[in-house]
């Protein structure tokens, strides 16, 4: 659930989302699921002229089983406390 | 969240499917797991024309379709004119394009 709440942080932002078929497309964050389905708002693609088709997307959703890379802006994100809530949720739970 | 397609609900969609098609359609109804149907389903299939008698574009009417989940990699809302632009600059600026490419779940 880290990441499902580390992208709901970065709603509102430009992400561009590389799909396993190697599109990239670039959008704002309109919303992320828990599967990490996400949607974008504004969609443009990268490559236009290799993939013209394309051009009518305006706002998508995407599959979070397609998504190979999220690309986020670095001035959003504080590595050091992401790192150490993942470190936090990977940690053995105390026995109680 | 299984809301996450209901502004489209009756909505004229494209929906990109992982072996590359493009099928338009209106979205009768979703699940949360992405099964789609659509009425009035069509396939956009683009082509590079070999010859003066061949189209770029053919849509290929398929009726009332279900697309299972799984086989879901885009769906999306359709920008206004640019289909039509693109009908009548004769599909200018598509010699260089590339079909989509089949998801593929890993590479070696």
């Amino acid at each position: 659930m880290l990441f499902y709440s580390f992208f709901k942080t970065l709603v509102g932002k430009e992400v561009a989302v590389e799909l396993k078929n190697d599109v990239v497309l670039t959008g704002t964050l309109h919303s992320v699921d828990q599967y990490l389905n996400v949607k974008l708002n504004n969609v443009q693609v990268v490559d236009k002229h290799k993939y013209p088709q394309l051009l009518a997307l305006k706002n998508c959703f995407i599959r979070g089983s397609v998504v190979r890379y999220i690309q986020i802006p670095t001035g959003e994100v504080d590595t050091e406390l992401l790192q150490d809530a993942a470190r936090k949720e990977n940690a053995p739970q105390k026995a109680s | 969240m299984a809301t996450a397609l209901k502004e489209w609900k009756d909505n004229e969609v494209f929906v990109i499917t992982c072996d590359g098609r493009y099928i338009q359609g209106t979205l009768a109804g979703y699940d949360q797991l992405q099964n789609l149907v659509l009425k009035e389903a069509q396939e956009r299939v683009y082509q590079l024309p070999k010859s003066d008698d061949e189209d770029t574009l053919e849509m290929v009417p398929l009726g009332l379709y279900l697309i299972r989940g799984d086989n879901v990699a885009i769906v999306s809302d359709i920008r206004e004119g640019v289909f039509e632009q693109q009908a009548n600059s004769n599909f200018e600026g598509f010699e260089n394009a590339e079909g989509i490419h089949p998801v593929v779940q890993a590479k070696f």
